[in-house]
């Protein structure tokens, strides 16, 4: 017997934009449910840069996509203060580079209405003195960064304290279709093992890249082409602007600061379909992101590298056109009633994180019209969980250290206040790289849908500092076994996946300090530990989601049916 | 003059724990965070925002045993001092005046020199130091330190003309301790000096090397010393191509090591010819000039300050005591004495001091030893109250031994 | 500065080396850059748990032969299997002289010790407060083991231990309960949450009043167990007698089991070492680091250090025994690996996706565990394929052997330590004896 839910529209995909439709719909009193095969912000939304545009980048190219960014810039510095530094950013010219490049872009920007101001190379170095001291020309422009993350993690709390539900991995099968039309979803609890189907009156794919697949599920043709994209995370924050390169866009001409940490990116790769989830960082990777860094900043040679990380765009081919680096990274909505004649199922795709809010509104005015529904959105306008409190003092908690409430407050806004409690076992630190106190941990494990610690670390930046989880992961995963009712041998096997998947991330940058870092973790729980002996987990073995056979064909009749699915 | 860059070594820490272990702070006081949050992972916090900057800070001693211990090369110490320069606000308030004038030595010495007797009558009874413990915060359990009356340079300049006859010279960096307490220490260097052949010169002008006002906050006046000792070094070379030597442990660290690292003052001109007095004398030794020493049969324990350890002096003072005759030394085990120069005079910092320098003092209480010994001027002085034992510098001893 | 032997490391090879060096009447020195390796170890001493093709081993004396044939290179190849008797027995009595019994197992087998995961790893030495499970009945006579850890301490979570270990076969009739302590001034403690280790913890159960109440509580929360196993929070030195005291107040038998850093079980080997050295007159120079030497003529001939700058220090053997990456001992640049002090020959290293395997927790043995500086049979040094005549080389520095893997880390370094110890002597007596005569003669 298959359990089946019933909700008005099914969201599919975690990332930005299918958490951003979560949160409109939420608002505008539609009632909808998140599924997402992995955990919020896992596919490509947590694996780019962490930019929030000014829009500048584009000015020159693609001026209708530079004035969407700085629209959308200006209201997510409003509406997601915590998630959002207003860093400011600059275009820098180096020997190299054409100055006259540097004119046409003050000009487009001006057109777009994106406030630049053109500084003096000593200007520029007295902003950022760890930018290029080569550099001969600067432009001040509204960038700023933003955590993905927190972002993702803040619009589902919005739309869950709203009415909407989420499931987390939860893997999407097929969809229930009633002749030429999606009326829900088949789903598969990767923890559990279970299936059940969510019945609703709208489907809306936003699973990215993923996307196709999905639509796949309903015989419905959507070509994407995927385009790998690979950056590197430095140590600390070696720059407090976020640098561009004033060129035409290329490989590595981004360093951007975010939390405690900068990072360097990308570089563009076409892959096969087939290898989406199975990307690597090549050498050649690391060697572009290295050397090209070290112009934008040269102080970058000689820092530590955490780890390295590629993301996959979402790009999709839009009436035939396939080819390289700036195909237009513009929104794409499709009406699959329209376009197909499916009738319950739209697919939003394309796009580019900092602008999902806008994304999410247009899919959600899309679907808000065929279900009828005219309240207004207010996105743009409602701040956030953890934005609501407009920047006040911190407040100072006599019994915990600065470095440690002023973290919380940081990542979490006033919701801080849900977890920094006056009590010695809340306040014990878990992770001393970032901060995170056992009550944060408590708090995302219980509230915010946390699973296991790779999710923890999405929530909390636990395992996110130099030590990649070497200090904190034990300690985490014995708060799983507290809180999260995990057995001891679930948690054991949490901690081992942690490290399983930090090491993915340290194998590409092996050496130096890095390599000390996981010869120490190694010693530690190989050697000490022996973390490779712990016996079988408890739960069932993941299962694996037949996506060739699930493709639903039967027609779905009103009473329950139970259906094995292999 | 080079650019002093900011230090990056918090980079290299692989959060091994190791340098809590030793901080002798975060083993008396358990609101002291420790010198692995403080230093580099406080660091990584105060580059992403200086909101990050916590006061606490300041309980650190500065006494560097968490460079001593990192297997990772990270200057765990320096930077908290750095980290103090650029964020730490100074409340305008009392302690902020007690910390004044425990911190600007030549000013205080200046003023306190000609009224010697009295100024160091009255900081010693019983009511006078009730009340400074009660308002201005220096506990009354601490004896505030002698002046003497009369400088030391003021008895070099009318005791020592001849100096410049001897054939080989050295620079003396005589420092505060020496200068208005303890002149004593500066005419048995004299005395050691001339009877290995050396003369002894002064340099025009010098200032306190500024350890205390680094540990006090009043970074601007450190700088200041540190530019002003840099260029009477400087002019000192000019004059003899000698060494710079110091009697005190503490200084020539000061000198040598904080003024690039912490203070960003460029002595790079000079660095090398700034010695402990015990190194210079072991070179001196190694090359034959050996002085004449009669037996000293006593016993000594011998304390190694910590910042004496951090820069491996110790390995030349230990040589120097085994080398006079009749000397018993026992080395005691290597630990913080706890007064870390102002720090301990403080109400707030005392019982932190006491309880960090309590397993010392029981050691040398138990040893049944004749003296102390030791290169610090302020370990001496939580020595020999804690303690009873006469404590005594290596060079004090020397002289003794010279015939 | 002349020594008669300079040792630049101060971990379990240095040290070893330095204090046979000392006891055999040498002028010995050793100069350090930080704490070592002890400080995240388990206290135990690893001979040999595993065999480089994975089989695992039960009598490490018997295994040299089929070790010889697998890993001919390894360094216990190198010593032959009677000076690594030799050494690990001369060990043992050393580190007894200072109150700290190793024993192992009396039919020479391995045993295991405890992890905190609830598994176990095969050592050969174990503390005197470490219980030795026996590598066939494992569970022996225990009916009833308590994990037991303190309120509030992060670095022990005895419900992973729990689960894991009540899986095993040999545990499935043996009660596994766990239980939290509170400790006494935990208010106060805590004030400052960011450092509660278990050095921290310790430094509070030195106080014999509070530990009392310590036991009381324990009595407490645990009620009856054959084994109580609590996590490594007692003392340096005094650690040993901190628990034989704690097992008089609460009747129960207890183990210490080592988990997250600093190890106090290690750092008392530290500490005991340390101390024997000091007390048979050798130095330690802590806190520096060698940054040059002059090889000339096949020998070293003076090293500079950071401290003492343009003072060189001299001595007529030197050993290296500088550690593994995390150590310093190597240095892994992005497209190269060497031994950064001398650049000594080094063992051949492949492309840098083959230093590591793909999986983290592998079944295999990442390659860069084995990679480090290669020596002649006598542990000599070479650079540039010269051999250097007076510079040896021991412990994790060393090429040829997977410390973890392979279970050998403390074996190869107290036996490779000690065996160029042996040879420094017989070296520095020989040079005596020249002396001598050529004063005889003169």
């Amino acid at each position: 017997m298959t359990s089946w839910l019933e909700t008005d529209v099914v969201i599919i995909g975690g990332g930005a934009t299918g958490t951003g439709i979560m949160r409109d719909c939420a608002l505008r009193g539609i009632k909808c449910i998140l599924v997402e095969r992995d955990d919020l912000a896992s596919g490509t939304t947590g694996r780019n840069h962490g930019l929030l545009h000014s829009g500048a980048r584009y000015a020159v190219t693609d001026e209708e996509s530079a004035r969407e960014c700085i629209q959308e810039n200006r209201i997510l510095k409003n509406i997601a203060r915590h998630c959002v530094e207003d860093t400011q950013g600059l275009f820098i010219s180096l020997p190299d580079d054409d100055l006259d490049f540097q004119k046409s872009f003050l000009t487009a920007c001006g057109r777009a209405d994106i406030d630049v101001e053109q500084l003096s190379p000593e200007e520029a170095l007295r902003l950022e003195p760890n930018c290029n001291p080569n550099l001969i020309g600067a432009v001040k422009v509204p960038d700023g960064t933003i955590d993905p993350f927190r972002l993702a993690s803040s619009n589902v709390l919005d739309a869950v304290e709203h009415g909407a539900r989420l499931f987390n991995h939860t893997h999407v099968t097929g969809l229930i279709r009633e002749g030429h039309a999606v009326r829900g979803v088949r789903c598969l609890n990767m923890k559990t093992g279970e299936h059940f189907d969510i019945r609703s009156k709208q489907v809306i794919n936003a699973a990215g890249i993923w996307g196709q697949q999905i639509c796949e599920y309903g015989d419905l043709n959507i070509k994407m082409f995927p385009a790998k994209g690979s950056l590197l995370i430095l140590d600390y924050r070696i720059n407090n602007l976020v640098i561009n390169r004033c060129r035409k866009p290329s490989d590595a001409d981004i360093l951007v600061p975010g939390d405690t940490i900068s990072l360097i990116g990308t570089t563009s790769e076409r892959i096969d379909y087939d290898k989406i989830d199975d990307l690597h960082v090549t050498s050649r990777e690391i060697d572009v992101l290295l050397e090209e860094g070290a112009k934008l900043a040269p102080i970058m040679a000689n820092t530590r590298v955490l780890r390295a990380y590629a993301g996959v765009r979402p790009l999709v081919a839009v009436d035939g056109d396939t080819s390289g680096r700036n195909i237009s990274r513009g929104i794409v909505l499709l009406d699959h009633a329209e376009r197909d004649g499916m009738d319950g199922f739209i697919t939003i795709t394309g796009g580019k994180l900092m602008t999902y809010r806008m994304m999410a509104e247009w899919a959600t005015d899309l679907v808000a019209k065929k279900l009828g529904n005219t309240q207004p959105c207010i996105t743009h306008t409602k701040p956030l969980p953890g934005s609501e409190q407009a920047q006040k003092k911190v407040k100072h908690t006599a019994s915990l250290a600065k470095p440690i409430y002023q973290s919380a407050y940081y990542r979490h806004g006033e919701r801080a206040e849900k977890f920094l409690k006056n009590d010695k076992k809340s306040q014990a630190v878990i992770c001393e790289c970032e901060m995170v106190t056992s009550g944060e941990v408590e708090y995302a494990i219980k509230e915010l849908d946390v699973h296991n610690l790779v999710d923890l670390r999405r929530r909390t930046r636990v395992g996110m500092g130099p030590c990649q989880g070497e200090l904190c992961s034990y300690r985490a995963a014995g708060l799983f076994s507290e809180y999260g009712q995990s057995s001891g041998t679930e948690a054991s096997h949490l901690l081992s996946d942690f490290l399983e998947e930090r090491w993915k991330g340290i194998k590409p940058v092996f050496w130096g300090d890095a390599l000390r870092e996981a010869e120490f973790t190694y010693w530690i729980y190989e050697g000490l530990f022996g973390v490779s002996d712990i016996p079988d987990s408890d739960l069932p073995p993941l299962p694996t989601p037949n996506l060739d056979t699930d493709n639903s064909t039967a027609t779905q009749t009103n009473e329950n049916k139970s259906e094995v699915v292999s | 003059m080079s650019l002093l860059k900011k230090d990056t070594s918090f980079d290299q820490c692989i959060k091994c724990t190791v340098c809590t272990v030793y901080c002798p702070v975060a083993k008396a006081n358990p609101e002291y965070p420790g010198p692995k949050q403080c230093g580099p992972d406080g660091e990584r916090l105060r580059i992403k925002s200086p909101e990050f900057y916590d006061e606490i800070l300041k309980l650190c001693t500065n006494c560097k045993r968490c460079e001593t211990a990192c297997p990772s090369g990270v200057k765990i110490g320096d930077m908290i001092a750095v980290a103090r320069d650029e964020h730490a606000k100074m409340p305008l308030n009392i302690k902020t005046i007690r910390d004044f004038v425990l911190s600007h030595t030549d000013l205080m010495g200046t003023v306190a020199t000609p009224f010697a007797p009295i100024v160091n009558t009255i900081t010693s009874i019983k009511p006078v130091k009730k009340i400074m413990h009660k308002t201005i915060g220096v506990h009354d359990h601490k004896s505030l330190p002698k002046y003497s009356h009369g400088t030391f340079r003021r008895w070099y300049k009318q005791n020592c003309t001849s100096q410049a006859l001897y054939p080989q010279q050295v620079h003396y960096f005589h420092g505060c301790f020496v200068n208005y307490n303890h002149p004593q220490l500066g005419k048995d260097f004299v005395k050691v000096m001339n009877s290995m052949s050396i003369g002894v010169q002064l340099l025009d002008k010098e200032k306190c090397c500024g350890v205390p006002l680094i540990a006090n906050g009043f970074f601007d006046k450190a700088k200041k010393n540190a530019k002003l000792n840099v260029r009477n070094f400087e002019a000192a070379i000019e004059k003899y191509n000698s060494s710079i030597v110091s009697t005190s442990s503490t200084c020539s660290f000061t000198l040598r090591e904080e003024y690039p690292h912490v203070l960003k003052v460029d002595n790079a001109n000079v660095a090398d010819k700034i010695e402990y007095v015990t190194r210079f004398l072991l070179k001196q030794f190694m090359n034959g000039n050996t002085p004449k020493m009669k037996p000293i049969n006593k016993k000594i324990v011998y304390h190694t300050p910590c910042h004496l350890e951090r820069t491996g002096g110790n390995l030349y003072t230990i040589e120097l005591l085994k080398m006079i005759p009749g000397l018993e030394v026992v080395v005691l085990d290597s630990q913080c004495c706890g007064l870390a120069g102002t720090y301990g005079f403080k109400t707030e910092n005392y019982d932190t001091s006491i309880a960090i320098g309590e397993s010392l003092f029981k050691q040398i209480r138990q040893s049944n030893a004749d003296f102390a010994i030791t290169d610090c001027e302020t370990c001496k002085w939580q020595i020999e109250e804690n303690t009873q034992l006469e404590t005594i510098h290596p060079i004090s001893l020397l002289a003794m031994a010279i015939q | 500065m002349k020594f008669d032997s300079l040792i630049i490391g101060g971990g379990v090879a240095g040290l070893s080396c330095a204090i046979r060096c000392a006891e055999a009447g040498m002028k010995t020195a050793v100069i350090a850059a930080g704490q070592s390796a002890l400080h995240f170890s388990s206290g135990s001493i690893d001979f040999l748990s595993r065999l480089p093709n994975g089989q695992p081993v039960y009598h490490p004396m018997a295994a040299f032969d089929e070790l010889q044939q697998q890993s001919p290179e390894h360094p216990y190849c190198k010593l032959g299997k009677r000076k690594v008797q030799e050494a690990l027995d001369w060990y043992q009595e050393m580190i007894k002289a200072r109150g700290i019994y190793l024993s192992s197992q009396e039919d020479e087998a391995n045993h295991l010790r405890l992890t905190p995961m609830g598994t176990f790893r095969s050592t050969w030495l174990s503390q005197q407060t470490v219980h030795q499970f026996p590598l066939t009945n494992t569970a022996g006579k225990l009916n009833h083991i308590a994990l037991v850890t303190i309120d509030g301490f992060r670095d022990f979570q005895p419900k992973l231990a729990a689960d894991n270990l009540s899986k095993l076969a040999q545990f499935k009739d043996v009660k596994i309960t766990t239980a939290a302590v509170e400790l006494p001034d935990f208010e106060e403690m805590q004030r400052n949450p960011c450092e509660f280790r278990s050095i921290d913890i310790s430094r509070v159960l030195r106080d014999e009043r509070k530990l009392h109440a310590f036991a009381k509580s324990m009595i407490q929360a645990v009620g009856k167990a054959d084994l109580v196993v609590l996590p490594a929070v007692f003392g340096n030195g005094d650690g040993a007698a901190v628990i034989k005291l704690l097992e008089g107040l609460t009747g129960f038998t207890i183990c210490e089991l080592p988990t997250m850093p600093p190890s106090l079980l290690g750092i008392r080997l530290e500490e005991a070492m340390k101390s024997h050295l000091k007390m048979l007159g050798g130095i330690i120079l802590v806190g520096d680091e060698v940054q040059r030497g002059d090889i000339e003529d096949g020998e070293l001939k003076r090293v500079f250090t950071r401290n003492h700058r343009d003072m060189p220090l001299i001595a007529d053997n030197y050993l290296i025994a500088t550690g593994s990456f995390f150590s310093r001992g190597m240095a892994a640049q992005r497209l190269s690996i060497d031994e950064p002090i001398f650049n000594l020959d080094t063992v051949a290293i492949p492309d840098r996706d083959q230093w590591y395997q793909p999986e983290f927790f592998t079944s295999k043995a990442h390659p860069f565990l084995k990679m480090g500086v290669i020596c002649n049979d006598q542990l000599q040094a070479s650079a540039n394929n010269q051999t250097v005549d007076n510079l040896f080389c021991a412990g994790a520095l060393l090429a040829h052997y997977d410390p973890v893997f392979e279970g050998c880390g403390s074996g190869v370094a107290i036996s490779t330590g000690f065996h160029v110890a042996e040879q420094m002597i017989s070296k520095h007596t020989a040079h005596q004896n020249q002396n001598n005569k050529e004063r005889t003669v003169a």
